[in-house]
């Protein structure tokens, strides 16, 4: 019996505490990509809320930037309004998006499939419209900026050569990370997967389905909110292109790149992505977005399970008889 | 005790339910009493309907007219899910389980839900001591030890089939419905199956959908047959056998069946 029973394993976590510390040294040796790997960072964590909707719970999206949009906006006003403390503005940010989460769900869970995919596509249409029209709130085309944030914790200023921002995105990133990953191994994540996989079944356990999946949709829309907030506050500025049908589209594709349904997936990817369409715009000026398109495929093709996916069959002859699915 | 249950009542009481698909009256007018400690088989020709009175027992399915009671309250409105955490329990004909998950995944998410935990965030299921602990206990008893960290879809079809009975116990059923939980597997096997649910508690009342006369002798007190949406005969097992009208049922529509 006792081999039922999982022992705790600190190889794990420990290997994720090293890197995040290595690149928590990173401007200690250069500050050159800083900019670069905070959006790395706002990309990862966006993705990681679209995770845990698609991988976890099984809900499709193509509106996701609603509530990316909706925290970036909402970290914005709060500056713009003269609440200028940032990780408590972050976190009014992301409670609001989560709450607008709660809000849709309802419409959302109503529909699956196709269907749910169009009203989440129509979701994002409509707020992008309402955003682009209500000028005199949200700055219509020309976006919110010059506002600024004050010191995080009182004692590191936003500076220009964002080292502040990016260590902040590292923090806000590695918490929600290991967030994500208690919620993913804890009952609730088990109950969502067992919700992809078999929500009939998970009926029959006496699971509330629709009250589960609305909890899942809401927490995925708070974390996206972070992830806008978070863009706001570190480029002290927020762009329509926030709201916008492509972001929700280069969320979905950066979580395909990575890997639906693993927990580095949505790292992996956001770094690949960010990484990469920076590289090929500097070596293609012009045609960088048809050279990135045809990366994309040729990695999707190749590695139908994402890069994450495509790592873990490297690893996993060795491996998998002890752990299984706890990737 | 809101609306005046009382300790003689029945565990599941149906009143009179109906249901008809389009033209078809699938359902007509059932009703079925299960004391606590029922051991009550479902049988008739396949059609007959059962699946579908199962349904509207558990609530997957909503009956056009008639009640459903359980422990005396009308639960006739109340949703599936809502329906198992008051104790009314099934299992389905067509195997429905977790595919990616291990046999021991699934039934510790049957206890954490059986637990109210289900929405938790904190800690990992497989470190709540004591659902694995009682995890372990009921695939022991049900022979899925040496399997419980596969994931279901690579066990074999007669241990899948063990995986519904696996869940169904770790939601501790106060009426269990079963519907042709030996369906598909061989007959030891199905034998084997139905000695797992004898050691189910006493007070359990358990209705199960079967074909095999064999166990339906073997294993229940009662036996209720249904043809074409209709209670055709009722009793004992040896009495419900010796009725003419079922076995011109079972002859006259399968030309087998009966003969114990
Ligand atoms: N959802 C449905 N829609 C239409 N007809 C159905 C549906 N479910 C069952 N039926 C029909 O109702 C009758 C009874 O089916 P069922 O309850 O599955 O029978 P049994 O389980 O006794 O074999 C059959 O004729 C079946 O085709
Ligand atoms: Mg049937």
């Amino acid at each position: 019996m006792s081999d039922l029973h999982s022992s705790i394993s600190w190889r794990r976590p420990v290997a994720e505490a090293a890197v995040l510390a290595a690149l928590a040294a990173l401007p200690l040796v250069s500050q050159d990509y800083l900019l670069l790997l905070t959006q790395v960072a706002v990309l990862a964590l966006f993705t990681l809320s679209l995770e845990l909707l698609v991988g976890q719970a099984g809900i499709l999206s193509l509106g996701h930037a609603a509530f990316f949009g909706i925290g970036a906006y909402a970290a914005a006003f709060l500056a713009l309004a003269g609440w200028e403390e940032p990780i408590s503005g972050l976190l009014i940010a992301g409670g609001i998006a989560g709450l607008a989460g709660l809000a849709m769900a309802p419409l959302v869970l109503r529909a699956s499939g196709l269907t749910q995919l169009m009203v989440t596509l129509c979701l994002g249409l409509m707020l992008h419209e309402a955003a682009s029209r209500g000028r005199d709130w949200t700055g219509g085309d020309d976006g919110l900026s010059g506002f600024l944030n004050s010191p995080v914790l009182g004692l590191f200023e936003f500076d220009l050569f964002g080292v502040t921002g990016y260590l902040y995105a590292l923090a806000v990133l590695g918490i929600c990370f290991a967030a994500f990953t208690l919620m993913r191994a804890a009952p609730f994540g088990t109950a969502l997967r067992g919700i992809r996989q078999n929500p009939v079944r998970m009926a029959a356990l006496g699971t509330p389905v629709g009250a589960r999946l609305a909890q899942a949709y809401a927490l995925s829309a708070a974390m996206a909110g972070l992830a806008g907030a978070l863009m706001a506050e570190t480029t002290q500025s927020v762009a329509l292109e926030a709201l916008s049908f492509q972001r929700s589209a280069e969320v979905l594709i950066v979580l395909i790149l990575g890997g639906v349904g693993s927990r580095y997936g949505a790292l992996i990817g956001a770094a690949v992505y960010v990484l990469a369409r920076d590289w090929l715009s500097a070596l293609s000026p012009e045609y960088w977005l048809g050279w990135l398109g045809l990366l994309m495929m040729a990695v999707v093709l190749v590695a139908p399970r994402g890069i994450a996916g495509l790592l873990a069959r490297v690893r996993l002859p060795r491996a998998r008889a002890k752990t299984e699915d706890r990737a | 005790m809101s609306d005046g249950a009382r300790l003689n009542d029945y565990a599941l009481s149906v009143e009179d339910v109906s249901i008809r698909f389009g033209a078809l009256q699938a359902v007509d007018g059932v009703s079925l009493q299960l004391p606590a400690g029922a051991r009550h088989a479902l049988i008739g020709p396949n059609g007959a309907g059962k699946s579908t009175f199962v349904g509207l027992i558990t609530g997957t399915l909503r009956p056009d007219s008639g009640r459903v009671l359980l422990g005396g309250h009308d639960v006739t409105r109340t949703g599936f899910s809502a329906r198992v955490r008051r104790g009314l329990v099934r299992s389905f004909q067509v195997t429905s389980l977790f595919a990616e998950m291990s046999a021991l995944d699934s039934v510790l998410l049957a206890i954490a839900e059986r637990e109210g935990r289900s929405a938790r965030m904190l800690r990992p299921l497989g470190r709540y001591g004591a659902f694995v602990d009682e995890a372990g206990e009921i695939l022991r008893s049900v022979g899925l030890i040496g399997v419980a960290k596969r994931p279901v879809s690579d066990l074999a079809y007669g241990q899948q089939r063990v995986v519904e009975i696996a869940l169904a116990l770790a939601a501790r059923p106060r009426v269990l419905v079963l519907d042709e939980p030996a369906a598909g597997i061989p007959a030891g096997e199905s034998t084997r199956l139905f000695e797992v649910l004898e050691g189910l508690p006493a007070e359990v009342a358990l209705l199960f959908v079967e074909h095999d006369m064999h166990l339906v002798r073997r294993f229940a007190r009662a036996v209720t047959v249904l043809a074409g949406g209709k209670v055709l005969a009722e009793g004992t097992p040896a009495h419900v056998a010796a009725d003419p009208a079922v076995q011109d049922a079972y002859l006259g529509r399968r030309g087998a069946g009966l003969h114990a």
